[in-house]
Parts: structure tokens; sequence; C-alpha cells
């Protein structure tokens, strides 16, 4: 039984941690729009149309 | 008809280059035998009877030393500015694709002569000429496999950074089943008593492999070359 | 951009809400079936168990990897970042659920025999000869310059596809073609209830799969977007005409 356990301890570990990873990317994302947003912001009083 | 011409044509530059140079067999054979010595001090020395591991020594070591011949297709063009123009000119892309592959079948062959019965003399005992025949035909099969698989990467590690480092990380996972099938069919022969059978069996087996990929590479070709 | 449309990122959004409580409810409801309602297998008792989750996972990572050559096919057809993002984000995903097989399949052998490793384990070792396969993947995508990445990306996710059917014929004939290792004592018969969990944790961590990859390849495509808007940004820097 305790085989069964950790194998599915095992299973579920490394599925956690890879939606962690997946949260890190996404947060590093959203670090990188704050960051764009901050930096658009001074020149969007003229729309730039490119 | 031209298209069989610009074929030999491609071939033959490649072969009369080596023939001048014969820097890549000559340092893939000695690769090859290299790797054998390190195998029987390895493995070998505590076998027994060698004549059990003869086949898997063989291809192991083969497969090390394709990835030396994989590794210096295309090198000859990148090096001196050819591919471009190769590229450029009207050769259909099968064609080059092709050509390669039988440079590099050449290649496996001419190791393979020096490699398989110096492999034979190190770990068997005794010999049929019979044998030795049904020994090439396993040559041949596998280094169809190993060249069409081989050319088809090397292809997309030409452009890359460091293809020294990714060819073998490429090449040696999909050169397993062809390791498993030729050192089995190899082992039919050598081993106690010919057993056509199985010799048969693994042989079909690198059949199917060469054609699998021949076909992947039929489709995917003009995608790596396409630049 | 393939079977599912991933174009719209509200409908995408709405997408991955459903499938993710689908998955969680059905992960729930396998868990509880394989740990609880599921009969003890006769042979191997509890330690069969594993069974479910271990086979669903090899199942799934299969899955994936066919999906990626799909999308392969679809990138090198129509071309277009959609199906670049569809590979790419499945053979990751895939390339997990062959690890996960790996390492339960592993703990089983323990449990069953006492060792962590048998090389006479054709799904330990198939998984493993895969694992390297699509481990290479991410190694040749690292080395190709960016302009090449999707193509080659594609190519070689069509190419270890049709390695995959290969290596795992090739492993059970490693030992003899004529007499291959065909079964393993791994549930060849099933009565019906386990048959049932079976295929409720196949569908389980198929869900759980398609969800994820929503996920993945939406996060691409907003990390290609910041890309898009900050390369504009710097273009605009650049040349201060647009600015006062």
């Amino acid at each position: 039984m305790e085989y069964v356990v950790a194998a599915y301890a095992v299973l579920w570990v490394l599925l956690v941690l890879y939606v962690v990873s997946l949260g890190m990317r996404t947060s590093r994302l959203a670090r990188q729009a704050e960051l764009l947003s901050r930096l658009a912001a001074p020149d969007d009083a003229s729309p730039a149309g490119d | 008809m031209s298209r069989v011409r610009q074929l030999r044509a491609l071939v033959r530059k490649d072969v009369l280059l080596e023939a001048h140079t014969k820097e890549t067999i000559v340092a893939m054979a000695l690769f090859a035998l290299v790797s054998m010595v390190i195998f029987q001090f390895a493995v070998g020395q505590r076998a027994g009877d060698s004549s059990l591991i003869a086949g898997g020594i063989i291809w192991a070591t083969v497969s090390l030393a394709a990835v030396l011949g994989v590794g210096r297709t295309w090198v000859p063009e990148r090096e001196q500015r050819v591919l471009d123009g190769l590229l450029t000119a009207p050769v259909a892309r099968l064609t080059m694709f092709m050509a390669r592959a039988i440079v590099l079948t050449l290649f496996l062959l001419a190791v393979e002569v020096v490699i398989v019965p110096l492999g034979i003399v190190f770990f068997t005992r005794q010999i049929a000429p019979s044998d030795l025949a049904l020994m090439a035909g396993v040559c041949v099969l596998a280094n169809l496999c190993i060249a069409v698989a081989g050319t088809l990467l090397a292809s997309m590690s030409v452009f890359s950074r460091a293809r020294e480092l990714v060819i073998p990380v490429l090449l040696l996972p999909a050169l397993v089943p062809v390791v498993i099938a030729a050192s089995g069919a190899t082992q039919a022969v050598l081993g106690p008593g010919t057993q056509l059978a199985e010799y048969l069996g693994y042989c079909r087996f690198l059949a199917v492999y060469a054609a699998v990929f021949s076909l992947v590479a039929y489709a995917t070709y003009d995608h790596v070359l396409d630049d | 951009m393939t079977t599912f449309s991933m174009t719209d990122t509200p409908r995408a959004g709405r997408a991955i809400a459903a499938l993710g409580a689908l998955s969680a409810v059905l992960l729930a409801v396998a868990t509880f079936g394989v740990f609880l309602v599921a009969p003890e297998d006769a042979a191997s008792g509890v330690i069969q168990r594993i069974f479910y989750f271990h086979v669903s996972v090899a199942l799934v990572s299969m899955l994936a990897f066919m999906v990626a050559c799909i999308a392969g096919i679809v990138h090198l057809r129509r071309g277009g970042d959609g199906s670049d993002d569809v590979s790419l984000a499945s053979i990751a995903i895939g390339l997990m659920l062959a690890v996960l097989t790996v390492i339960t399949g592993s703990i089983w052998a323990k449990a069953a025999w006492g060792f962590w490793w048998r090389w006479d384990d054709l799904r330990l070792v198939s998984f493993l000869l895969i694992i390297l396969l699509y481990a290479a993947y991410f190694v040749l995508r690292g080395s190709a310059d960016e302009s090449r990445q999707a193509r080659f990306g594609a190519v070689y996710a069509i190419f270890a596809f049709a390695a995959v059917p290969l290596s795992f014929y090739a492993v059970r004939t490693a030992r003899s073609f004529i007499h291959p290792v065909v079964v393993t004592s791994k549930g060849a018969d099933m009565p019906g209830t386990m048959l049932v969990w079976f295929l409720i944790s196949v569908v389980a961590f198929t869900a759980l799969f398609v969800t994820l990859l929503l996920v993945e390849v939406q996060q691409r495509r907003a990390a290609r977007a910041l890309e898009d808007v900050k390369r504009r940004l710097e273009a605009r820097s650049a040349t201060p005409t647009g600015g006062h």
C-alpha cells in the first residue's frame, strides 16, 4: 500500500510542480505587461498608429 | 534522366572529395576501433564467452562512429560556402537529400569493411564464408536506416549552433531500434549455429525502419532545406 | 488552429475553465474509485492499484505525442504560430507524463519484484527511450535559429512520432525476434468493474492534458503578443517622430 501511495504522491507532486512552473511563467508575463504599460503610459496621449 | 545525372554528380563530388582527403572515413574507422577496445575492457572482459556480445559491440561501435559521419554531413559545403550555391542551383532538394544519404551509406560501408571483420576476429572463434555474406546484408540494411535518419537530422542541425552537441543527442535515441535489430541479426549469424529465421526477422525490421524514415524524410525534407 | 479553436481568447478562457472543472471532478472520481471502490486484484493484490493511473498516464502521453505530430503536420502545411504552440506544448506535457510513467512504473517494479528497474519490463524501457527521443526535441529547438525553431520542431515532432512504434517494437524483440516478449502480467484480463475505473482515469487524465495544453497555448500567445508590443514600443522610441 505504501508503494501505491508513493506512486500516487509522485504523480501529484510532479503535476503540481508543473502547474507552479506555469504560474511562474504567467507572473513573468504579468510583470512584463506591467512594465510595458508603464513605459507606454506617457506617450499614450497621442495614440501611435503603427 | 537529368535528375539521375545530378544525383550521380553530387555523389561523385563527395566521394572524390573524401578520396582526396580521407579525413572522415579514417577518423570514423579509428574512432570505431577505439570504441571497440573500450567496450571490450568495459564489458567484454567479464562476459566469459565474448561471442555472445560480438553483435552488440560491433553495432554499438558502428552507431557511435555514425555520429561522426552524420556530423560531417553538409560540412564540406558549409566550410567552402558551397551550400548557398547548391541551394540556389536548379537541383531538386530531394536529389540533394538522396545524394547525402547515399554518400553516408557508402562511408559507413567503408568503415564496416574494416570494423566488422575485426569484430568477428576479436570476438568469435570460427566463421563460415556464408556468414560473411549474411553480415554484408545486415550492414547494407542498417546503413540505409542510419543514413536516412541521420541525413534528415543532420540537415536540421547544419544551421544550428553547437551542431556537434546536437547531433548525438538527436541521432542516438532514434538509432536504438537499429542497434537492437542489427545486433540481433548479427548475433543470429555469429552466435552458436546460424538462425536464419531470427536473422530474416531482424532484417525485415531494419527494412521497415528504413522505409518508414524514408517516407518521413520524403514528406519533410523540403521544409528542412527550405531557405 | 487544430481540432479546438483557440483563436478567440474569451472562448478559450471559458473552455479552460470548463475543462479544468471537468478534469478536477473526473480526477477526484477516479481517485475515489481506484482506492476505495475497485476490487482488489486477486493475483498481485493492492499493488495493482498503481496500474490505473500508471497506464492512463502512459496512454495520455502517447496521445500528447500524437497531437504534437498532427500539429506539426498542420504547421508544415499551413504555417502559422498556433499549430507550433500546440506542438511544442503537447510535447512538453507528453514528456512530463512519460517521466511520470517511468517513475510510477519503477515504483511498481520495486513493489512487485523488489527492484527499482528491470530491463525486461517493456513499458519502463520503451518509455525511457521515448523520453530520450523527445528530450532531444528541446535540444534541437534550443540550438536552432529563431526563424527555424517552429519548422524544425514540426519536422522533429513527426520524425519522433514515427520512431515511437519502431522503438516499442524493437524493445519487444531485443532478446529474440521469433519469440518476442508479448504480454506482461499487468492487467491482461480485467473484470468489468476494474475496466470501468480504468477508463474513467484515462478520460480524467485526457481532460487534464487538454486543459494544460490550452493553458500553455494561451500563455504562449500572450507571450508573443507582449513581445510584439515590446518591439513596437522600441521601434517608436528609436524614431522619436510619434512622441512629443
